[in-house]
C-alpha cells in the first residue's frame, strides 16, 4: 500500500533517477539504486515537504530548502491517497484542487460569483466611493484645477470683452443659490456651445449667444452650466473615469488586447450614460435656479429649440450613444415644467442687460 | 552517462485551457474581494500552472517564485515609483524655474534608468525561480553594463528617428542571452541589426502594399528569427533551433484566436493562452547532441521581485 513509482532529482545534478515512493506515518521513503547499483533509501520528513499549489494533474513536490530535492509523481490517485493517510494535512492548494476537480457546477457557481461581485464594485462601490471622494476635495484644489484648464484653453481663444462683461453683471442679477464665484467668459466662436469649468469658471460660445433671443433663454443656460459648477459635476465625471479604469485595468491586466478593447467600449458607454445623467441634473438646477427668481422657464425650453435647430434632428439609434440626452427628450422634460411654473415676472434689468448683449453682438 | 548525439528534441505543452479558467476565476475572484492586494498571488499560481505543464525530456519544468515575494516586490516597485513622483512634485511645488528643471531632470533620469533595473532585476528572479529536474536557471548579466547598452542605443535611436533601434534591440536581446546559465549550459544569440532591420523594413512595406495581409507571414519572419538565432550550447557541443512557423499557421492561430476572444466575450482567454503557447512549442525543434543527465546545480538563489514587478508595471501602462 501507498507505495508508487516516481522520478526522483536530487537537487545537485539533472540526473532523473526512477525510485520507490513509500508513505510512512512520519516521513515520506524514497528508495532508488544510484550509478554504482547501490540501494540508496532517503527519508523526507513531512513538516518539509513543501506544498504544491500548481493544480496540474503531474505532481511535482519539493523538499528543503535551497537546492530543493524534488520527486514528481504521475499517478491520477496519488492525490487521494494523501488525504487518506493524512487526514488534516494539507500536501495540494486545497483553493485549485477543489475547484479543478469539483466538475461544471462548481465553475458555473465560481463565475456567477465573480460576475456579481464584478458588478457590485464596478456599479456601486466603485462609482459611491468615488462620489464620497470627490465631494472631500478641497474647494481651493478645485479652483486651481479650474483655473489651469482655463488657462490653457484661453491661450488659444480669442475673448469678447465687452460682451463678457455683459453677461457678468446679467450673471449678478440672478441668485444662483451658491457661493462659488460664477465667471462667464465669452469667447469668439462659431460654435454653438458652452462649458462649466470646476471652481466658477463659465466659458460661452459667441457662436451659441448670437443665437439666443432672450434674457430668459440666456438664464437658462447660466443656470444649467451653474449646475454643473454647484454640484462638482467635471470632477466627479473626471474622478468616475479615472477610477473605472484603474479598477478595470487592475482586474484585467493579465488579460489580452481584445478584451481590454471590449472593456474600454462597455466604459465609455458607461461614462456616456453618466455624463447624461448630469446634464438631466443641470437641467434640473436650471428649472430651479428660473423659479426661484421668478424668470419664465421657457428661457430653458427656447434653448433647447436653439440646441436642437443647430444639432438638426439626431437619429433614433444614436440616443444611447449621445453625450447629452437627446434634445427632444430634454426639451419636453422643460415643456411640463412650464406648464406648471407659477409666478414668473418680467425682470426689467435683465431684459435691459440683454438687449445691450444683443446689440454689442449685431457689430 | 551517455551522450545522444543527433537527436531532435521538442517541448511540450500539457496545459488545459479548462484547468486556466480554473485558476483564472480563482484569482479573479480573490483579487475581488481582496481589493487587488491578491494580485501578486494570481500572477505566481498562473505562471506556476503554465510551468508545471510544460515538458522537456520527460521532467516538466517549476516556478518557484511566490506571491509574497512578489507582493514585498510590488511593494518596492510602488515605493520607487511614488518615490520618484515625489520628487518631481516637490521641485514642482517650489515653483523656481532651476527646481523645475532639476525635478524634470531627476524624474525623467530615473524613469528611464527604470527599464534596464526593471529587466536585469525581472530577468535574475525569473531564472532563479525557474527549475528543471531540480536544477535552477540564472542570469548572470551586469546592472552596470545593461545600464550602459541602453543609455548609448537609446541616445543612438533618438539621433537616428528610431532606425539604431533594431539594432538596439539585437544588443539587448544578445545580451541577455548571453548571460543565462543553466548548470553547465550557456545560450547565445547570432542575430544582428541588419538582418533585422530588413526584416522589419520589408515586412512592412509588403504589409502596406498588400492591404496587410502580408503582416501575417512578417510575424512569422519575426518569431522566426527571434528563436532560430538562440544556441545552446553544452560541453563543446551546439544544439541549434529549427522552426516550422510558416504564414499560414500563423494566420490560422491568429484568426481562430480573434474568433474566440470575441465571441466568447474575452472568455476564452485562457484557451487562447495555451493555444499560443503551444503554437510555439509545435513550431520549434531542439537540434543536436544534448545529455540531460549532465547538468549540475552552479546558480545561486534569488529572491527579490522588485525588478519583476517593475516590468509588471511597466507593461501594465500604469505610467
Amino acid at each position: 500500500m501507498y507505495e508508487y513509482e516516481v522520478k526522483y532529482y536530487d537537487g545537485q545534478s539533472s540526473r532523473s533517477r526512477n525510485a520507490f515512493l513509500l508513505l510512512r506515518d512520519s516521513h515520506w521513503q524514497l528508495i532508488f539504486r544510484d550509478e554504482n547499483g547501490e540501494e540508496q533509501s532517503i527519508l523526507w520528513e513531512i513538516d518539509q515537504i513543501k506544498q504544491n499549489d500548481t493544480g496540474s494533474a503531474l505532481n511535482t513536490f519539493h523538499y528543503g530548502d535551497f537546492p530543493h530535492q524534488s520527486v514528481e509523481i504521475d499517478d491520477p490517485t496519488f492525490i487521494d491517497d494523501l488525504k487518506q493517510k493524512y487526514p488534516g494535512l494539507d500536501f495540494v492548494n486545497k483553493n485549485y484542487h477543489r475547484v479543478l476537480t469539483g466538475g461544471w457546477k462548481v465553475m458555473a457557481g465560481l463565475v456567477a460569483l465573480t460576475v456579481l461581485l464584478f458588478a457590485l464594485f464596478a456599479f456601486v462601490i466603485v462609482p459611491n466611493s468615488t462620489a464620497l471622494i470627490a465631494g472631500q476635495i478641497p474647494r481651493s484644489f478645485e479652483s486651481k484645477l479650474g483655473e489651469n484648464g482655463y488657462q490653457v484653453f484661453m491661450t488659444t481663444a480669442q475673448e469678447d470683452t465687452k460682451r463678457s462683461l455683459l453677461v457678468n453683471r446679467f450673471a449678478r442679477q440672478i441668485n444662483f443659490g451658491t457661493d462659488y464665484p460664477i465667471r462667464i467668459t465669452v469667447v469668439e466662436s462659431t460654435e454653438v456651445n458652452a462649458f462649466a469649468l470646476p471652481g466658477g469658471r463659465i466659458v460661452l460660445f459667441s457662436g451659441l449667444l448670437d443665437k439666443m433671443g432672450s434674457a430668459e433663454e440666456l438664464a437658462g443656460l447660466l443656470g444649467h452650466e451653474v449646475g454643473h459648477v454647484k454640484h462638482r459635476h467635471s470632477i466627479k465625471a473626471q474622478m468616475r473615469s479615472l477610477s473605472t479604469y484603474l479598477f478595470v485595468s487592475l482586474l484585467l491586466s493579465d488579460v489580452n488586447g481584445v478584451t481590454a478593447v471590449l472593456m474600454d467600449n462597455a466604459k465609455m458607454l458607461s461614462n456616456l450614460s453618466y455624463s447624461r445623467k448630469l446634464e438631466h441634473l443641470a437641467d434640473e438646477e436650471a428649472l430651479a435656479v428660473l423659479q426661484k427668481n421668478h424668470i419664465s422657464q421657457s428661457g430653458l425650453v427656447d434653448l433647447f429649440r436653439t440646441l436642437q435647430g443647430e444639432a438638426g434632428e439626431e437619429p433614433q439609434f444614436l440616443k444611447f450613444l449621445s453625450s447629452h440626452p437627446l434634445t427632444q427628450d430634454r426639451l419636453d422634460f422643460a415643456k411640463k415644467a412650464v406648464a406648471k411654473q407659477r409666478g414668473e415676472q418680467e425682470n426689467l434689468e435683465l431684459k435691459e442687460i440683454w438687449e445691450r448683449i444683443e446689440t454689442e453682438g449685431k457689430f | 552517462m551517455e551522450t545522444i548525439d543527433d537527436q531532435q528534441r521538442k517541448l511540450g505543452f500539457w496545459g488545459e485551457g479548462s484547468k486556466l479558467f480554473g485558476i483564472f476565476i480563482v484569482n479573479m475572484l480573490l483579487t475581488l474581494i481582496t481589493l487587488g492586494l491578491y494580485y501578486p498571488w494570481a500572477r505566481a499560481a498562473t505562471m506556476k500552472y503554465l510551468y508545471q505543464e510544460t515538458e522537456f525530456e520527460g521532467s516538466r519544468f517549476t516556478f518557484h517564485g511566490t506571491g509574497k515575494e512578489m507582493f514585498i516586490g510590488f511593494i518596492k516597485a510602488l515605493g520607487i515609483f511614488g518615490g520618484l513622483y515625489l520628487i518631481f512634485f516637490l521641485f514642482m511645488w517650489t515653483e523656481k524655474p532651476f527646481f523645475i528643471f532639476l525635478g524634470f531632470l531627476i524624474f525623467f533620469t530615473g524613469m528611464s534608468l527604470l527599464t534596464p533595473i526593471a529587466i536585469h532585476g525581472a530577468l535574475r528572479y525569473r531564472m532563479s525561480r525557474t527549475s528543471w529536474r531540480g536544477i535552477h536557471f540564472g542570469y548572470r548579466g551586469k546592472l552596470s553594463e545593461l545600464i550602459r547598452i541602453c543609455i548609448i542605443g537609446f541616445l543612438l535611436t533618438m539621433v537616428t528617428f528610431g532606425i539604431y533601434g533594431f539594432w538596439f534591440q539585437m544588443k539587448v536581446r544578445r545580451y541577455l542571452i548571453e548571460n543565462i546559465r543553466f548548470g553547465n549550459v550557456q545560450f547565445s544569440f547570432r542575430g544582428d541589426g541588419t538582418d533585422w532591420f530588413g526584416l522589419n523594413l520589408a515586412g512592412y512595406l509588403l504589409s502596406i502594399i498588400t492591404l496587410g495581409i502580408y503582416s501575417f507571414w512578417w510575424m512569422k519572419d519575426r518569431l522566426k528569427f527571434l528563436f532560430s538565432n538562440i544556441r545552446i550550447h553544452q560541453d563543446g557541443s551546439t544544439i541549434k533551433i529549427k522552426t516550422s512557423f510558416t504564414g499560414g499557421n500563423y494566420f490560422g492561430l491568429v484568426i481562430v484566436n480573434g474568433i474566440l476572444m470575441v465571441i466568447t466575450l474575452g472568455l476564452a482567454t485562457p484557451w487562447i493562452m495555451i493555444r499560443n503557447i503551444k503554437y510555439i512549442f509545435d513550431n520549434i525543434v531542439l537540434d543536436g547532441a544534448f545529455n540531460p543527465d549532465a547538468l549540475e546545480q552552479t546558480e545561486e538563489d534569488y529572491r527579490d521581485a522588485t525588478g519583476d514587478d517593475l516590468m509588471d508595471a511597466l507593461d501594465m501602462g500604469m505610467m
